[in-house]
This record gives C-alpha cells, structure tokens and sequence, in this order.
C-alpha cells in the first residue's frame, strides 16, 4: 500500500489539475475547483510553516546542545525567531507609534523639492492622540493643503519595527554584495580565451556602455565617447594585424593574408561610418534580436523538458517524493 | 482570416465549448496527446532494448570527479537545490539529481549537507536522501541532520549558505535548481572558497552567472536531462529521446512557418491557399486562435 | 624589477578580491560627490510604461464614447425589436457606463512585488509611476502578488506618494485612501486571485490591507471586475511573478500591461516586450531614472545612477586590465 498509494494519488490529482485547464472559465465546476485548490495550497504551505519551524529548533537546538562549533550563532537565530514570532502573535497595537515627518535628504539645488515619508518610529512610542501637522508643514511645498491639518498617530505593531529597522535594512545589505561580486566575476570571467568568449566580451562592453551616460564622467567621460570610435576601430584593426603578424611569423601566409585583408576592410567600413557609435542602439540590437532568439530557443526546451517530467512523474516513472526511482 | 468561430459551430459543439471543454485550449490538448505519445513510443522502445544515444553532457560527467576529489580530501559535499518551491520543476529535477548524487555519496562514505529554503521540499529531499543510502546498502551512514531547513527568505537563504561554505568548505558544491538574484552570491562564496561547483538551472537570467563562477554549468534542458543521464534507466533515457523528437517537431514546425510567411509578406499575399497555411500555422500554439 | 613584479602578481593573485572590493566601494561613495541629476532619453521600452499612465485618461474617455454609442445602439435595436437578451444586454451595458464614468480618468493597478532588497531599484520606479498616475487623476489600486514581505513596502511607497506632489510639472494634492487609490495587500495564489478579480475584484479581494471593507469604498463602486481596470503595472524583482499577469492580462482579457524589474532579470522579458504581450518595460534602475526623469518625480534613481555609472566605468576598465594580463600570461607561457 506504502508503494502504490502515493503515485495514485500523485497520478489522480495531476489528471484532475489536468481538466481543470481544459474547463471553460465561466463554469461552477471550475471555480469550485480552484477555490478547492487555492484552500489546499493554503493549508499544506501553513502545515510546511510548522514543519520549518520544528527543523529549525530541532537543529540549532541540537548544536547547542552539543555546543558544535557556532553555537552562539545558534543561540541568537532561536531567540530572534522567538522574539519576532511572539511580537507578530502578540497584540497589534504594542509598539512604537508613526508620526508624519519630512526627511530632507531629496533637497537637491536648494529646492524645496523635499520628499518624505510617513512612517517613522520611535521605539517607546508616542501616545495615542492627534497632532497637528505642523511637523509636516516643512513639506508644504510638496502639500500646501495638508499645513495645520490635524493627524491621527498611527500604532504599528513592534514587529514593523523589526520589518523596517532590521529585516529591511539587511536584504538590502545582502542584496547589494551582488554588486561586488558581479565586478569580481567580471574580472575573472571576462577574458578572450577562445572566439565565443570573445564575443561574450565585446557584447558585455557594449551593454556596459550602452547602459550608463558615460559621457557625464568628469574629465574623461566627453573625450571617451567622442573618441569611442577611434578607440574601438583601432582596438580592433590592431589586433587582427597582431594576429596577422603571429600568422605570418608561424609561415602560414595565407592566413595572415586573410588577416591583414580583414583589417583593411575594416579600415573602409570605418572611413564611411558615421561620426559616433550609438551604444544605446547597439545594446538594443542585442537585447532585442541575438538575446532574445536565445532565451526563447532555451525556454522552449525548458518547457518541454517540464513537460516530458510533468509525464512522468504523473505516470509513475519518476517519484521523487518517494525517495526516488520506483 | 479566421478559419472558424465559435459560431459557426453546430450547436452542440457551442454547448460543450460553454459548459465541458474550452475549445480555445483544443491546440493545447492535441499537443500534449502528440508529444506524451511520442514520449510512451521512446519508453517502449528503451524497454525493448534499443540503443538510444545521448551526448555528452560534461557537467554530469564530472559528478563522479567532484564526489572523489571531496572524499580524498575528506571535506563534505553541499548540495542546493534552488529556492523553488515543492511543485517548480526544477526543484523536482534537482530532487532527481540528489537522489542520485546520494546514493554515490553513501558509496564513498563522504559527508553531505543538503540546506533547503522550503520546509516541504526539506521533508521529501530528507526520505530521498535516506533511501538512497538504503538503496546503497549503507542505512546506518544516513545522518538525520544532513538535510535541513534555513530560512525562506531568499537573501537570508543566501547568506546563511554562504556563511556554510566559507566556515565548512566544502569541496564540491552542487548548485541545481531554481534560482533568482542569490545565484551569484552563493556561486561566487563558493569559488572564493576553492571549491569545485557543478550548477544548473533552467532560470535564464542566471545561466551567465553560473557559467563565470562554476567549474561546470547546465544549461536548461540539461537539467531535466540530468536524472535520465545519471542514472541510465531505459524508463527515463525513453522520455528524454521523446522529448528531443518533440523539439525537433516545433522546429520543423516553426522553419515552415517562418518559410510561409516570409513568403506572404514578399508577395504580399492576403488570400489563397499560402495565406491560409500560413495563418493556420500561425494560430498553432494560439490560445485564442477562435473567437 | 623582476623582483616586483613578481611579489606584486603573487599579491594581486592572493588579494585581488579584497582590492577590488574596496575600489568598487571607493567608486560607490564617490558618486556621492555628485549631485546634479544625469540627463537621460527615454528608451523604446520606458516609453511603453510612460505612454500607458499619460494616454490612459484619453483611452478612458474613449471607452466611455465607445460604450455610450454601444448603448445608444442596443437601445434603437430594442425600439424595433425587444427581447429578453436584448434588455439584459442594454442593463450591462448600462452599469458597465455608470462604472466607467465613476473612475472618469481610469483606473491603473499597480502590483509591488519586491522586498526590500530589490527596493532600491524598484521602489523608484513604482513611486514615481504612482505620482505620475496621481497627477493625473487617475485612480490607482495597489496589490502584491507572490511577496507577502512586499505589504509594508508598498503601504510606504503609497502613503508617500499620497500626501501630494506640489513639485510635479502636473501638481497634485493630498490623496484619500479609498477614494482615489486602495492598497489591497497581499492574498496567497496571486495567480487564483488574479482570475478571480476576472470575476469580481470584490471576491478576490474582500477587504483593504487595513481591514476596511471595500464594498463601502467609493473608488471601488466603480470597479466590478479587471475588465473595469485600464493599465496594469507589475514591478517585481523575481522573473515569473509578472508572468502570471501576462498570463491573466493580456492572454485573457487584453488589459496593456507594463512590467518593470531588476537589470539582472529584464532581459527574460524581451521576448514578451517583442511580440507585443507587454507594451512598455522598465529595466532597472536605468529604467526608473528615465521614468523619473520623464514625468518629473524627485529624482530618487537618478542620484542612484551615478553610482552605477562609476561602477559600470570600472568594471570596464577591470575587463580591459584583466585581458592585457592575460595577454601578458599568454605571452610569457608561449
């Protein structure tokens, strides 16, 4: 029984998701059994909320138990998930209280183009009453109407002030290392090894360009994009002749022939091309054309491997919230 | 030019279009009848013994490298299968590696750790993971604690895993399933670690991430592929060949498409046989191809 | 010589990381020095986006003329000939007017799917799309889709953008929840939701993020269904969560739709842009500069571009140093 239920189970509830593509949209049957299918996903993903959590206690209760190295690591993620779980279940108006005030920090050539934002919290709170929006009056260049009108202080629950203070701050932090490890990688990745890598190069360089204004660099930015052309006709031209040049030492005199034919013919297309290099239109041309036939060649046999596993695991071949192979 | 509506249908047809079957999606049904067909056809055909060739896949060629060199050098594997949840497909092809993987694990007796960002996903890699050291012959190696839960929050899934990799080190790292902007992080703490990384994902925008910073990357498909490779079972090197045959028909079927309105728009053609071809081609993978 | 160059390619070799991190940060803060916001033209894709928002009171008021002709239509149709079908033809065509004429400058649903990681990007772009609609006129309605951590987020971006926008080129006052824009916060199975608000918004949605119910709002007397909505906006950081409004959208009830996400993820979304299934795309943080720029916002992410300028210059420049070591290292080894 232990080995045949769950597939037909697996197997019924595929061919029923199955059908229910098929139904027509206006009909009972159909929005009986998506509201069937929006109430189980809720239920099995809270159910999944209570099996995370348990691992996560079980573990790191483990490795203090057994003071495995890091366990003081251990000691502040349990406490944390205990504190921020209990101000989440604990009543909603506990905690710091929000009070419109205008942050400055927008204030570009001395406009009074001053944004602001709503919400800002003090950890003990101010009491529950209206204020007069004299505090937002610093704001009434952006809203006139709203000086001397009164508002109410708003109660957030102390676990916003988790969200904002803490839960925020550090995605943003974790998020922004990708900025540097993307220069890392770049640096390491990037390099002409073979004609496919390149091509990755010299396309990277363009969308790199083509991205930023480049020309707003101080100092250099104007003298690089003015010479953009030069710099890129040139760079190339001496490279096919450097090639050429290790061709003809290597006696292949053909090649090099071919080599030196190309650099010419590059110097031609360079005394007839217009002054400037579009990097903007270049970077479009890629993102539009070679970038997308790609992506839509690998999401077709994306989608058809998910399909062919899709067949699969509904017929029983594959199981693998059964351990596997069956 | 419409070939047909709704309307000039006869009336019971109109009746199963409003009340039993969406007649738009019947494009839909035909395709999934022709390509698991062709899918059950390739099966038989593996079942029946038939040599069916599948290139080289260097990525999973060298699982059994990467598994090596970690047990020579007795640090464990980290294996990740994404941040998908328990129904995303690439989660459950990752899932097919891990089974693999773990039953070559068990083998050479290496240590395996196996953090999840999806509490569910976290309970099935658990019963894959101890069947396959059954499987291996070596039930008594499995540790409870090899697979476990982290966080379901991405970019703290992230750190915690890169804060693994750079206190354990592992030595290899596998890195498959469905990822989104913590890809970089993860493959980049793992190369400042020295280890070698074996990744894959069908997320596109995360391919050229993988490639620069691991060793060896699947691409796509090769990740659906990857069980079928691994293990060599007729049952699933059968599908994978259906699979590659389904491909080839939308590329027939797309060349000649591509052929036929070229050509209507070089003759500027707007009725006629060629038009209506061209057009019924066209309305193929419509889902709104009748009104 | 050969002496130093060798320790210093044994310390770069050992080091570079850590160097390159600390230039990149360098090049970071120096942006700061910078405040003057960059001039920026507006691409194809961003376009799309600014065009949905600017024309979107115009292509309302054509649907009102279009439906008011429809409805002059049907009721000469009954004058000759009345029948059952024809009368309850005419009583919708009827309400959907009256609905129509609620929201008279349009209706624009923005769907905020990020966290606060993406927020730097992002949050840019759906703060100033919602000025812009604001400025406008237009009603704006606020959901989050697959990211529950999205809520407190969005309830920022839109209480800032509704306390009034003096400084726009098209000014705007203090905005009233319920009345000129609803923040409807997060359901589980965006994708179910989604067909759900094809039925009813009101069912799929039963209160605000606040808990007030939205039978009682005046701004949803006039919105019944999607249909009901003009433009939809879904700004998202992961790649498949606009996919379900492409899906739902433009696949089902051909709303224009506008996605806006991070530069890592946008070009997953081409395709879509090509063919026509989205008629506007914001990349990144380029994206919500130019948007920014365009209809006048405080220039959040364009102060931001500065850094990404720097940044990108450097990474230019690295690539350029790491291939004429290369080069070097090819050289020496031949």
């Amino acid at each position: 029984m232990r080995n045949y239920l769950p597939p037909i189970i697996c197997g019924v509830c595929g061919v029923i998701m199955m059908l229910h593509f098929f139904l027509p949209e206006n009909t009972m049957l159909y929005k009986t059994m998506m509201e069937w299918v929006t109430n189980s996903t809720i239920v099995v993903g809270v159910f999944g909320l209570f099996i995370g959590l348990a691992s996560l206690v079980h573990n790191h209760g483990n490795r203090i138990a057994r003071r495995s190295p890091g366990w003081g690591y251990s000691v502040i993620t349990l406490s944390f998930t205990a504190i921020v779980a209990l101000t989440g279940i604990i009543s909603q108006n506990v905690g710091p209280s929000v009070v419109s005030k205008p942050l400055d920090k927008y204030n570009y050539d001395n406009r009074k183009n001053q944004d602001h934002t709503l919400i800002t919290h003090t950890l003990f709170g101010y009491k529950d009453e209206t204020y007069k929006t004299n505090l937002v009056a610093a704001a009434t260049a952006d809203a006139p109407e709203m000086k001397g009108e009164e508002i109410t202080v708003r109660k957030v629950p102390l676990f916003m002030f988790f969200y904002n203070y803490v839960i925020m701050p550090m995605g943003a932090t974790t998020f922004s290392l990708l900025a540097f490890y993307m220069i890392t990688a770049t640096y390491r990745a990037m390099r002409a090894k073979s004609w496919e890598a390149s091509l990755l190069l010299i396309s990277s360089i363009i969308i790199l360009i083509g991205q930023v204004p480049i020309e707003e660099i101080p100092l250099i930015g104007k003298w690089i994009m003015g010479h953009a052309q030069l710099i890129v006709y040139m760079s190339l031209i001496l490279y096919i002749l450097y090639a050429a040049m290790k061709q003809f030492f290597s006696r292949n005199f053909i090649t090099c022939g071919i080599l030196s034919a190309s650099a010419a013919l590059i110097g031609v297309i360079w005394y007839y091309t217009p002054a400037n290099v579009d990097f903007e239109a270049m970077k479009s041309i890629i993102l539009n054309y070679p970038n997308n036939a790609a992506k839509r060649g690998i999401l077709i046999g994306v989608q058809l491997g998910s399909l062919a596993t899709s067949i699969k695991i509904l017929s029983g071949i594959e199981k693998p919230y059964m351990g596997g192979r069956g | 030019m419409e070939l047909f509506t709704i309307k000039s249908l006869p009336l019971w047809l109109q009746y199963v279009n409003e009340n039993w079957f969406d007649l738009n999606k019947l494009n839909a049904l035909i395709g999934i009848i022709i390509f698991g067909s062709l899918i059950v056809y390739f099966i038989r055909r593996a079942k029946s013994g038939a040599y069916l060739f599948v290139r080289r896949i260097p990525g999973l060629e060298s699982i059994e490298e990467a598994l090596g060199r970690a047990t020579e050098i007795g640090r464990p594997i980290l294996y990740i299968s994404g941040i998908g949840g328990e129904s995303d497909m690439q989660t459950i092809a990752a899932m097919n590696i891990l089974g693999n993987v773990a039953e070559q694990i068990a083998h050479y007796d290496t240590d395996l750790k196996v953090p999840c960002i999806n509490p569910i996903v976290m309970t099935i890699e658990q019963e894959l993971v101890k069947q396959a050291y059954t499987r291996a012959g070596r039930p008594e190696n499995y540790k409870e604690d090899c697979v476990y839960y982290l966080s379901d929050n991405q970019f703290a899934y992230a750190s915690a895993v890169s804060g693994i990799m750079v206190r354990e080190k592992p030595a290899a790292n596998f890195l498959l399933g469905n990822y989104a902007a913590e890809s970089l992080i993860i493959a980049e703490a793992g190369a400042s670690t020295g280890a070698i990384q074996i990744a894959g994902t069908a997320a596109i925008s995360q391919i050229p991430f993988f490639i620069v910073a691991c060793d060896y990357t699947l691409i796509g498909e090769e990740l659906f592929a990857a069980g079928a490779y691994v293990s060599r079972e007729p049952l699933l090197l059968g599908s994978l060949k259906g699979q590659d045959i389904a491909k080839l028909v939308i590329i027939l079927i797309m060349i000649v498409a591509i052929i036929l309105a070229t050509v209507v728009s070089a003759l500027l053609l707007k009725d006629g046989f060629v038009y209506g071809l061209s057009d019924f081609m066209n309305k193929i993978f419509d889902l709104k191809a009748f009104k | 010589m050969k002496l130093f160059l060798s320790r210093f390619t044994s310390f770069w070799k050992n080091r570079y990381r850590a160097i390159i991190y600390i230039l990149t940060f360098a090049f970071v803060w120096l942006a700061l020095i910078n405040k003057k916001p960059l001039d920026l033209s507006v691409s194809d894709a961003t376009q799309g986006a600014l065009d949905l928002v600017e024309k979107m009171p115009e292509n309302h008021r054509k649907k009102i003329q279009e439906q008011e002709e429809l409805l002059a239509k049907l009721q000469k149709e009954e004058s000759v000939q009345s029948s059952a079908e024809l009368a309850s033809q005419i009583d919708e065509a009827k309400a959907y007017l009256e609905r129509l004429k609620i929201n008279s400058n349009g209706v624009f649903l923005v769907c905020i799917d990020f966290d606060a990681g993406s927020d730097a990007e992002l949050g840019p772009m759906a703060y100033a799309s919602i000025r812009h609609a604001f400025s406008l006129g237009i009603k704006v309605l606020i959901n989050n889709g697959y990211t529950v951590m999205a809520q407190p987020l969005s309830q920022m971006i839109v209480d800032s953008a509704a306390l009034g926008g003096a400084t726009m080129p098209r000014p705007y006052g203090f905005k009233q929840a319920g009345s000129d824009f609803v923040f409807f916060g997060f359901r589980p199975n965006a994708f179910q939701v989604y067909l759900q608000m094809g039925e009813s918004v009101l069912s799929a949605y039963e209160t605000d993020y606040s808990g007030k119910p939205l039978a009682d709002m005046p701004i949803m007397k006039g919105i019944k269904d999607i249909r009901d909505i003009d433009g939809i906006a879904a700004y998202s950081c992961n790649v498949g969560t606009p996919e379900s409004w492409i899906n739902v959208a433009n696949t089902k009830f051909n709303i224009p739709l506008v996605v806006g996400m991070t530069a890592v993820s946008v070009s997953d979304y081409f395709p879509y842009l090509q063919s026509g299934q989205l008629i506007g795309l914001i990349t990144g943080l380029r994206g919500a500069a130019e948007y920014e720029t365009a209809v006048g916002a405080p220039p959040v992410a364009n102060r931001r571009m500065w850094a990404q300028l720097y940044t990108h210059a450097f990474a230019i420049g690295l690539i350029v140093v790491g291939n004429i070591e290369y080069f070097i290292k090819g050289k020496r080894a031949a």
